[in-house]
């Protein structure tokens, strides 16, 4: 049964202000490196003016816009010559508690596959079906992805912790 | 470990106003803040070796026509025919028929390198099989990075093995569809890879 087509004007101040934030914490812990998440976001807009589709509603508004992020993370992690990942200070500016600066730390350690999907059901909460399709893998892979980031993540949290 | 954390932890992350002031200044046109210089260095370096290895290239591109091709993408666009070339290299990769004159030469959804062209494309009667709006709404997001294109235009839209054979026939059976709905992304691209 075809979608009915309730089409979203495309208004940047209203996006910026409701996903500009999310975005921007996406492409952070994907590209361990705060300015490079800043232009992310900027292309990721820019594409949204120019080539933003009718959504159906602000929910298929913001899974695009994180697709689309995503897509230009993984880009700019292909072509990125330098390594100037999020220094350990700096995790701890970004964050209000020693707790919350070591979690972070954790997370962006993880290999990129991960560290998404981890983002993505924690952070933004979508459910493991939503990120089969969002991402563009089967649901067995985004569990198994889950799954193995989950152990990373305990690994590296004990092996600390000692 | 506490895997409810990470959620707190990392909404500590955010925009300050001024990094929203200029990201709206950059949609707006008025100021474009952007430190990405490797793809805007790789993208001149291919403007350069296309128009040096194509010396009309350039004039091509500034004839009246050109200016259709360099629009936006529109709805109607992803379902615009063309006409299939009997004289094109096959691009239907190892041990596949060539494009019946049935089927029409699809554009590619992404680029994708080291690859067949029919890794990248899906052809406009699959297309037929699901929501115009649904189906734009997943190309503009769709990229190499999540396998074979006409995979990922079966798993996202649950195409039945029925509905894709039956239309895979209509293409002349461009596609192995028992690699495809094996879903195995190593034997998928190693198979339709550049030999």
């Amino acid at each position: 049964m075809p979608l009915k087509r309730i089409k979203i004007p495309p208004d940047p101040q209203r996006a910026v202000e409701e996903y500009g934030n999310s975005l921007y914490r996406l492409c952070t812990v994907m590209l361990q490196n705060r300015e490079d998440a800043q232009d992310a976001v900027q292309e990721c807009f820019l594409r949204y003016i120019t080539k933003a589709p009718d959504f159906t509603d602000f929910e298929h508004e913001k899974a695009w816009l994180i697709r689309v992020a995503s897509n230009i993370c993984k880009d700019m992690l292909r072509w990125r010559k330098h390594s100037s990942f999020l220094s350990l200070d700096e995790i701890r500016n970004i964050s209000s508690s020693e707790d919350n600066a070591q979690i972070l730390g954790l997370l962006v350690s993880l290999e990129e596959k991960y560290r998404i999907i981890i983002h993505l059901y924690y952070v933004e909460g979508y459910k493991t079906d939503e990120l089969s399709a969002m991402l563009g893998i089967s649901s067995a892979t985004v569990r198994k992805r889950l799954q193995r980031g989950r152990d990373m993540l305990r690994e590296i949290y004990e092996k600390e912790a000692m | 470990m506490d895997f409810e954390k990470i959620k707190p932890a990392v909404e500590e992350i955010s925009l300050s106003d001024s990094q929203k002031k200029d990201i709206l200044n950059a949609c707006t046109g008025k100021k474009r803040k952007f430190n990405y210089k490797p793809l805007a260095a790789v993208a001149a370096a291919a403007v350069i070796i296309i128009a040096l290895a194509s010396p009309g290239f350039l004039l091509k591109a500034s004839s009246p026509d050109s200016a259709a091709n360099e629009k936006a993408d529109d709805v109607n666009n992803e379902f615009f025919l063309y006409s299939s070339d009997t004289e094109a290299d096959s691009i239907a990769g190892n041990g596949s028929d060539s494009l019946s004159s049935q089927s029409q030469y699809p554009p590619e959804v992404f680029e994708a390198t080291g690859f067949n062209k029919i890794y990248s494309v899906i052809p406009f009667e699959f297309t037929l099989l699901v929501d115009e709006l649904e189906y734009t709404r997943w190309k503009s997001s769709v990229s190499a990075d999540g396998g074979m294109a006409i995979m990922q235009f079966v798993m996202y839209f649950n195409i039945s093995r029925e509905d894709f054979d039956r239309t895979n026939t209509s293409c002349g059976n461009l596609f192995d569809s028992e690699l495809i709905y094996s879903f195995d992304r190593e034997i998928i691209d190693s198979y339709y890879s550049v030999k």
